[in-house]
């Protein structure tokens, strides 16, 4: 409540990260579970001597770079630009509880930018003889394990963030590190990282002119797949099976936001198993649009885990330490004894710039600014824009608005996060939830509801 | 594959690149579109501008709601609500003068009769087009008492009791008047279900379309005429008893809609398909599913699911908190009148008795809606119902820990008058509580003060004080004594039958003492 909110009109945070990380974290992990891939097959072609495959690798590490340094480094910046406006105080826990852990996967990071273009422009030097192939398969072990490592330290803050397990509470660092969520979210990325890698390996293998070498590249990818997704079954369950009840209890919750990405979490499981082993009986025949297909299930699949992570991580940023919406439990709960104003200086200031309106027929909470500003549009924006739109995606708060009477979205506020803990509590006092209410009831003034089977 | 393809190597480089372009574009086009809808609907300049209009704006609450389960603002004018003509002669307090000479000799008939509604106020369960809780049909005891000397005789063999629910208003049609005969039960009193056909007794009602339902006049006070004739058919004692219903609860305070908003609510939370069997035509019956606990032989068993009352006091607990009494008249509807000035709204349309007037209110003896939910939930809970940990572990109890509270069955056992009531001294209304004394388990509903019977086990508490939230003197927010029609008729003050010294009304002479249960020494009265 501290900072200054960011409204981006016609979309909310919560989607706007949404896209924004899915995007990243398909590449990104394929950028982990490429290199693993690509020197495991250098190496395999040297001692299989199926030396035809190493252009199409030289290729496949070509691409492999522009994916992973150009839209994967760039997605990667544009989610901490995105996070530190929408979620400042989330980001700002997160990067002072665990500052020397992202230094260090920074430096990890570097060491990967540098291995990989190392790799790809030693490449010809290697299979032409003029480099030890294998220094060149050393090089490219170093980009993997870099790639490992920055996954490592960047999946122990995330399962911190829903599993904190011991680390609020003693204080520690190394143990919110290696929370309980940690073994099984490396394994699963792990996992799901080798399988990106195989689909990535389809794509550019389907336009290979060999059909030896296009055979065995297929098939090498294919059984990434295939494999793998073993261990991203067991390792779904197990990550499950590490996490609080109530956020097991949220993840099967069957409500809208988040038991339809369950759902799809499972058939895509399933289809992507399916591309796999289709991909092998079928390899000399894979084109490029089944390669494609395959590719999206992939995205789907990260799409859709991700989806389930964030909603199933509701109310909270950070598990028993902040709100989604930036609000700590602290603050939650002056903000409740002393007025929202007490926790955030932009609401004083706000306070102060208000005249009550000349004949005292408002009350002051519901004065608009000269701007049209007021307490309870700024108090939407701290508190609820996080998760809702404002008749825009997602999570359209005005139907919501629409069902209840004032009195009614007063009760709400009131007890939000008592019962149905998927929300946060409202951090404000009984003057803070009228002013909220008559700014919700006043924007919902235009919202049309669907006609009910009663009203027809 | 194609084998024309001059350099694999770099068609593979621009194909990332081409795809990764692609997905870019794809990305911002994403955001284009959201911010364009956005910005076409005007949902920034909405979000800076909100506004606030002087003439607009309603600071909440929003009274007088039109939707089913509808706060009253439709009630008949003070001082409009006709008595039987018989009564009207009768039915004035008198002069000290008056009274004196009752509580000397008691009134000049023979027979005393003295009925009262098991329910101070029935509220009925609308929206019932849309979901039902299924009460049973209010409830009338009635008592017939010869007076003495030499003593007293509660009256049943040979005598017909009636009841009948008269037309009121002149353009009303005939036929909405009804009434019937009243079971004699245990030689000691009547009792019938008075079945509420039309709530809207006004003569717009007949012809009413549905739509018109807001506009019509409800009498939520209806008047019953009762008479006691004998065999021969001679009457032998007449008097009224009032009916006070409510067309349903306040859902519509809160709920928008609030027929199918709640069917819509439940669906969402609990994945129930209320909403579709509606639109298929069906009536949803609550108790269906929240059929409670039972208890056989002292073991609580948990039902189906919770009861009505743990379910829904459980499930808006956590949203109506700190409130005090005002919780409760969210959904057991206080009035509001749209003539009327806010000073002359009748407010205390629930509980109208005297211990409103003196300050004790609903939470009182219930307990304040996070500790009465409570209660109720401790019950299911106890009996095994694992529904009622979640509702539990949502609220935060006020007057003391969960361990501490008894929980208690709905309808069953309700707070317990003796738990004041003494007989030995008067409660202090500042500290008087009755919460967490419930009626005992084993003695069930016969425990409850609107069943209950003297130390004789003869006259009924509801025979003497009045309905429950109705006992004398009650003030009526319509009409004066409405509430009291019994002991002003027999003994022309508004306290409970032969109180005051007036045991004559009944023995026909003064009293020494009473053998229903000790008197408290009014000296002692605070």
């Amino acid at each position: 409540m501290e900072y200054p909110v960011w409204h981006f009109a016609g979309i909310n945070s919560g989607l706007l990260i949404a896209v924004i990380s899915v995007l990243h974290m398909f590449i990104a992990q394929f950028a982990v579970g490429g290199g693993i891939y690509l020197v495991w097959m250098e190496y395999k072609a040297y001692r299989k001597q199926t030396l035809e495959l190493l252009p199409w690798l030289e290729r496949h590490t070509r691409f492999f770079l522009l994916v992973t340094m150009v839209f994967g480094a760039i997605s990667g910046v544009g989610i901490w630009f995105s996070i530190s406006v929408v979620n400042p105080g989330g980001t700002s826990l997160l990067i002072h509880n665990f500052v020397f852990f992202w230094a260090t996967e920074w430096l990890f990071f570097l060491l990967e930018v540098v291995s990989l273009l190392a790799y790809y422009y030693t490449y010809r030097l290697s299979r032409e003889g003029a480099m030890p192939p294998e220094t060149h398969k050393r090089i490219g072990l170093v980009y993997a394990v870099a790639g490992f490592l920055s996954l490592v330290l960047i999946n122990g803050i995330i399962t911190f963030m829903l599993s904190a397990g011991q680390g609020p509470a003693s204080g520690s660092v190394w143990r919110a590190f290696f929370n309980p969520g940690f073994l099984p979210g490396t394994l699963y990325r792990l996992a799901l990282s080798l399988i990106l890698a195989g689909m990535f390996a389809l794509f550019t293998a389907s336009r290979i002119r060999s059909e030896y070498a296009k055979r065995l590249a297929i098939r090498s990818g294919a059984l990434w797949i295939v494999f793998p997704f073993f261990l991203l079954l067991a390792t779904s369950f197990q990550y499950f099976a590490v996490l609080p009840p109530d956020r097991q209890a949220a993840i099967l919750r069957r409500t809208a936001d988040i038991h339809p990405f369950l759902k799809a979490y499972g058939w895509i499981l399933c289809v992507v198993f399916l591309g796999g082993v289709q991909a092998f009986i079928r390899a000399e025949r894979l084109r490029r649009p089944l390669s494609v297909l395959i590719l999206c299930t992939g995205l789907m699949l990260v799409g859709s885990f991700e989806w389930i992570r964030e909603a199933g991580r509701r109310p909270w940023i950070v598990e028993g330490l902040m709100y989604s919406n930036g609000i700590s439990i602290a603050q939650a709960v002056q903000a409740q004894a002393k007025g929202a104003a007490s926790q955030s200086g932009w609401l004083r200031l706000l306070d102060t710039m208000l005249e009550p309106d000349a004949e005292g027929s408002l009350p002051a909470h519901s004065v608009p600014l000269d701007d049209g500003l007021t307490r309870g549009a700024l108090l939407f924006a701290q508190q609820c824009h996080a998760c809702h739109g404002l008749n825009a995606p997602r999570i359209d708060i005005l139907p919501r608005v629409a069902r209840l009477t004032p009195e009614g979205l007063a009760a709400q506020l009131q007890g939000q996060g008592k019962r149905l803990d998927y929300m946060p509590p409202f951090a404000g006092n009984q003057a803070d939830r009228d002013a909220l209410v008559i700014y919700l009831k006043q924007a919902s003034v235009s919202y049309r509801p669907t006609p009910t089977p009663e009203a027809q | 594959m194609n084998s024309t393809a001059p350099n694999t190597s770099s068609s593979c480089g621009t194909m990332a690149l081409t795809a990764w372009i692609v997905a870019l574009f794809l990305f911002l086009l994403c955001l284009a579109r959201a911010v364009s809808s956005g910005v076409s609907t005007d949902e920034a300049a909405r979000f800076f501008h909100s506004g606030i209009n002087v003439a607009e704006h309603q600071a909440p609450p929003l009274m007088g709601r039109t939707d089913p389960g509808a706060v009253l603002d439709n009630l008949p004018a003070r001082g409009t609500i006709p008595l039987p003509e018989r009564l009207q002669g009768t039915l004035r307090t008198g002069s000290p003068q008056d009274s004196a000479s009752v509580a000397a000799s008691g009134p000049n008939v023979a027979y005393v009769l003295s009925g009262a509604g098991l329910q101070g106020f029935y509220q009925n369960s609308a929206p019932d087009k849309v979901w039902t809780l299924g009460y049973s049909a209010p409830q009338l005891n009635v008592q017939l008492i010869r007076r003495g000397p030499p003593t007293p005789q509660l009256m049943t063999e040979g005598v017909t009791i009636t009841w009948e629910l008269a037309a009121r208003s002149k353009g009303q049609n005939k036929d909405t008047a009804r009434g019937g005969r009243m079971t004699p039960v245990e030689g000691a009193w009547f009792q019938a279900s008075i079945p509420l056909l039309d709530l809207y007794p006004s003569d717009q009602a007949t012809s009413g379309q549905e739509a018109n339902k807001e506009k019509r006049t409800f009498d939520p006070y209806q008047v019953l005429t009762l008479r006691a004739v004998d065999a021969d058919g001679a009457l032998l004692a007449e008097s009224a008893a009032v009916l006070a219903v409510a067309p349903g609860f306040g859902c519509s305070h809160c709920h928008d809609n609030a027929g199918t908003a709640v069917l819509e609510a439940h669906d969402r939370h609990q994945g129930t398909k209320l909403l579709d069997l509606h639109a298929r035509g069906e009536i949803i019956a609550c108790r269906t599913c929240h059929d409670g606990l039972t208890v056989k032989g002292g073991k609580k068993t948990a039902g189906q699911g919770m009861s009505v009352s743990a379910a829904i006091h459980g499930w808006h607990a956590p949203y109506l908190t700190d409130r005090g009494a005002n919780a409760c008249m969210t959904c057991h509807i206080a009035l509001g009148r749209s003539e009327n000035t806010p000073e002359e709204l009748p407010q205390a349309l629930f509980a109208r008795d005297f211990h409103g007037e003196r300050g004790i209110d609903c939470a009182r003896c219930h307990g304040v809606m996070e500790d009465h939910s409570l209660t109720l939930l401790k019950a299911e809970k106890d009996a095994g119902q694992t529904a009622a940990e979640p509702a539990i572990a949502a609220i935060t109890p006020r007057s003391m820990p969960v361990a501490d509270m008894d929980g208690r069955l709905p309808w069953v056992q309700e707070p317990d008058c003796t738990s004041c009531h003494d007989f030995i001294t008067r409660p202090d209304p500042r500290t008087a509580s009755a919460f967490n004394k419930w009626t005992p388990l084993d003695e069930g509903a016969s425990g409850l003060f609107s069943a209950r019977r003297d130390d004789m086990l003869m006259v009924r508490c509801i025979a003497c004080h009045g309905a429950p939230h109705a006992a004398y003197p009650a003030k009526n927010p319509l009409a004066e004594n409405l509430d009291n029609i019994p002991p002003v008729q027999y003994q022309k003050t508004a306290a409970p039958l032969g109180s005051k010294g007036n045991c004559a009304v009944c023995h026909g002479r003064p009293m020494d003492y009473s053998v229903h249960h000790p008197l408290v020494d009014q000296d002692t009265a605070k």
